[in-house]
């Protein structure tokens, strides 16, 4: 097969893109609303970082996905790969997705409370500020933004460039030779990232299973989306032959294993932290066990580790389409939940509110990155062939049995 | 063991196209060839060591572990240090024979009936380093929860408590998997020996294998079931491990991403430590058409990718250790980089960090000899990885009146290089009387080996009849 998959008239990319354009639309006015009446410029700001985080998030590990499959030279998802990629659309724009959250650091009342004014008097932020300060931070974000551009134009580029060029590997060959070092760019930006807009939302707090905790749920969640999408090709009767129950089976299990890695890693952080009962690592969890907050952790732990555990164990399920959307449905809300429970409380605390502060200002922001991200998913289908059709190991894709 | 046709940009992994019959004859003739002064000299070397280390253990266990070098702050040393080093090796074995099956890696199949002997031989000696620190080795029952007159119970929460259960599914599972994998080919080898004895013990081992399309179903669930098994396992084994360190509260023991960091670490190691043994296999039983350079390549990238890892993590540790604020935290990491044990700290960073970063080179990844030495080298850099953990946090503790230093006896040193003696004796009489190579999996990666309706007309009658062709 070497004939371009075009599926930009198809219905089913006219359907995202149109409900893209409704989310963003009301997410933004969600978003003044939250502003406006909702609870005032921090609650706001947490609630975009909340959004922008999760489909960031996701969108990067979207490249390392692909990464990942020409770094192992897999087989079995040539035909699928390119849904990352297509999914990965936010990522030139990162860069702009940050400039809210800078801006906010110079306000006097931002969400982060290391660039408030008694963070002068507190000698473990003083202690800090050699890396949390403004100047430096905008430096980081800048270099995240520049790193994973970087990332995008040499593995989605190198992969729509192979689209073109039958019989001609150069393109598929320089993406096996540089695979390696966009995973370990990937790896070390996507951990620093987190640190530095999550885990300095608690500036006295650390963990060294940060990055990790958060790359895992990444991870589930960018396998989740592309199940999603994956059905809805089969479903709409795309790329035949080439998404196959095999495919299914495939994700099924992947989403199954990094559910249970999520909750692996999430685990041994809270485990550790609870067993050796120091306060300061400790406050971390009192503050999210608390207050309303610990009704979410307990969502976590069912939500996110047993009801996928059950639901995939099975081997016949993991190739039944209904039940593989609702188990990715399930984990991109645990997703969600999981992020919230990070940094809600934070901002929550830092905002001076008393208790729980969750209602449907907390859901603005996602809306609004859930309507550019699938905004930017139709303008590539509309652009980019829907399956890496000259891949030198596609036919293995349409061939492999589980 | 359902696996497709490769495309043809890949690299093939038997060499020379061979016949599914010459593959049995190829391994099986290792078993029935005599043996020889050569194999029974080094086996008698292995085993002196061994001999010597069960001395030196001998010599523990009636003298007590004041012969050791252990003092007032350092009360862990070679021996907890050897304990995780072993343990480590073990993960390779699991992680090529649960993991890499459950990925559909073809190239598993001729590395991993070593790789899962060696998990077993490792445990082994990680159970004797264990058991031996404990001073009273004869009273291990106590560590195991039973009924019993004296109302007597294992703490739960102790970690020491969770390393028995871990370690224990751990060897079961991994004996488990390794036999059922064996038993196809131990049948091969029933039909194919000569001697009358021989005979009778593969013929019992292999539990009445006729190769029957029936047996290598309940074989097939069987082995799938065993990898799911497994494979939480190796990442639940040297977490556990990890948690012996991270639940207390001693500065460079307690950090959140020790249980990653182990694992990735136990990794490293187990495949340096395959690398090590499976390049003199390949050379002395010359078996360069089935352990190819395109093996050593996988096998070097992975060890590449977990030293990235580990790397990673030390320097997050680190990092973290200087965010925190805690004076303790950074004056423990500082202590490292320059305090007593500086040169254990450093070694490990040039093995674990900087040699492995020349497998960033292909042409690194196929020199056979370079490899042998880096692997080496990795082996040295994880052994030195658990010294440094261990003995810079306890020897300078928070009291700085107990402050010690900690250099082990000629007793520990024996008993190290006695577990060393009895991994390699073990080695050497698996190599020499079970296949070394999984055959009945090695012809299931065959050209032509798998049904395939695209490749139908070529190869009409492959199936797995023709896999189990040995076994017949």
């Amino acid at each position: 097969m070497s004939q371009l998959v075009n599926l930009g008239s198809s219905p089913l990319i006219g359907k995202i893109q149109r409900y893209g354009m409704i989310l963003t639309v009301l997410g933004a006015v969600g978003l003044g609303a939250a502003y406006a009446v909702g609870g005032g410029l921090q609650r706001m700001m947490g609630d975009y970082l909340l959004g922008f985080w999760y489909f960031a998030g996701i969108s990067v590990t979207m490249v390392f996905f692909s990464a990942l499959q020409y770094l192992t030279r897999a087989g079995w998802s040539s035909s699928i790969r390119r849904i990352a990629e297509n999914f990965a659309g936010m990522v030139p724009f990162m860069l702009v997705g940050f400039l809210p959250v800078i801006i906010n650091l110079f306000s006097h009342s931002s969400i982060y409370e290391w660039t408030h004014e008694s963070a002068l008097t507190d000698p473990i932020l003083i202690h800090k500020a050699g890396y949390l300060n403004t100047q430096f931070l905008i430096i980081r974000l800048t270099l995240y933004a520049l790193l994973w551009f970087g990332m995008y134009r040499v593995i989605v580029g190198n992969s729509i460039k192979q689209d073109t060029m039958p019989g001609d590997h150069r393109p598929t060959e320089k993406n096996w030779t540089l695979a390696a070092p966009m995973v370990l760019i990937y790896a070390l930006s996507i951990s620093f990232c987190s640190f530095d807009l999550l885990m300095s939302l608690e500036p006295h707090w650390f963990s060294t299973m940060f990055g990790v905790y958060t790359f895992a749920g990444h991870f589930v969640a960018a396998i989740s989306v592309i199940t999603l999408m994956t059905v809805a090709l089969y479903r709409g009767g795309h790329l035949k032959g080439y998404i196959r129950d095999e495919h299914f089976h495939d994700l099924g299990k992947l989403m199954f294993a990094f559910s249970v890695f999520w909750t692996y890693i999430a685990f041994s952080q809270y485990f550790i932290i609870w067993y050796a009962n120091l306060p300061e690592e400790t406050v971390y969890f009192t503050a999210r066990t608390s207050h309303g907050w610990q009704y979410m952790g307990i969502a976590l732990v069912i939500m996110h580790f047993i009801v996928p555990f059950m639901v995939l164990l099975r081997q016949d399920v993991k190739r039944k389409t209904n039940i593989l959307v609702a188990a990715a449905i399930i984990i991109l809300i645990s997703h969600y939940i999981d992020l919230a429970w990070i940094i809600l409380p934070a901002v929550g605390h830092v905002s001076g509110s008393e208790g729980m502060m969750f209602g449907w200002q907390e859901l603005t922001g996602w809306i609004f990155f859930a309507g550019l991200f699938m905004m930017l998913a139709a303008r590539a289908y509309k652009k980019n062939s829907a399956m890496a059709v000259n891949d030198p190991v596609l036919a293995e894709s349409k061939e492999y049995v589980v | 063991m359902k696996v497709q046709e490769q495309a043809p940009i890949r690299e093939p992994l038997v060499l020379g196209n061979p016949s599914l019959h010459d593959i049995t004859a190829r391994i099986a003739s290792i078993v029935e060839s005599k043996i020889s002064m050569k194999y029974l000299m080094t086996v008698g070397f292995t085993g002196a060591l061994a001999a010597w280390g069960l001395f030196a253990l001998y010599y523990t266990i009636t003298t007590g572990i004041g012969v050791w070098g252990l003092n007032n702050p350092v009360g862990w040393g070679w021996d907890i240090t050897n304990f995780v080093f072993w343990i480590g090796i073990g993960h390779a074995g699991t992680l090529i024979s649960a993991i890499l099956f459950l990925f559909r890696q073809k190239w598993r199949t001729a590395i991993n009936r070593s790789a899962e002997a060696m998990t077993i031989f490792a445990v082994i000696c990680a159970l004797t380093m264990v058991l031996s620190h404990t001073g009273r080795p004869w009273l291990f029952y106590w560590l195991l929860p039973y009924p019993n007159q004296m109302n007597m119970w294992v703490n739960f929460r102790s970690p020491l408590a969770w390393d028995v259960f871990a370690v224990n599914t751990y060897f079961t599972v991994s004996a488990l998997f390794w036999f059922v994998g064996l038993i196809p080919d131990l049948a091969t080898l029933r039909n194919y020996v000569k001697s009358d004895l021989a005979k009778k013990i593969y013929g019992f081992l292999s539990l009445g294998w006729t190769g029957s399309t029936r047996h290598w179903h309940h074989y097939e669930i069987a082995y799938m079931i065993l990898a799911g098994i497994s494979t939480p396992l190796v990442l639940s084994v040297h977490s556990v491990v990890s948690f012996d360190f991270t639940v207390g509260i001693m500065p460079g023991w307690h950090t959140t991403i020790f249980p990653p960091y182990f694992v990735a670490g136990a990794i490293f190691s187990g495949f340096a430590m395959v690398m090590t043994l499976l390049v003199i296999a390949r050379e002395v039983l010359d078996l360069k058409q089935f352990i190819t350079l395109k093996h050593f390549d996988n096998m070097n990238k992975i060890m590449l990718a977990t030293g990235m890892m580990v790397g990673y993590a030390y320097g997050m540790e680190f990092f973290i250790a200087w965010y925190s604020g805690n004076p303790y935290e950074s004056w423990v990491f500082m202590n490292r980089l320059f305090g007593d044990y500086a040169w254990a700290y450093w070694t490990m960073v040039t093995c674990n960090v900087v040699s492995p970063q020349i497998f960033w080179f292909k042409k690194a990844r196929r020199n056979v000899p370079l490899m042998f030495v880096i692997s080496i080298f990795i082996n040295i850099g994880m052994w030195f990885e658990r010294f440094t953990i261990i003995a810079t946090s306890l020897h300078h503790d928070f009291l700085p009146a107990s402050w010690g230093y900690y250099s082990p006896t000629w007793v520990e040193i024996s008993i190290f290089i006695g577990t060393f003696g009895v991994f390699l004796t073990l080695f050497l009489l698996f190599s020499k009387f079970v296949p070394v190579i999984a055959i009945a999996e090695v012809k299931g990666i065959m050209p032509g080996a798998q049904p395939s309706h695209h490749h139908d007309h070529e190869h009409g009658h492959a199936s797995h009849a023709a896999v189990t062709e040995g076994a017949h």
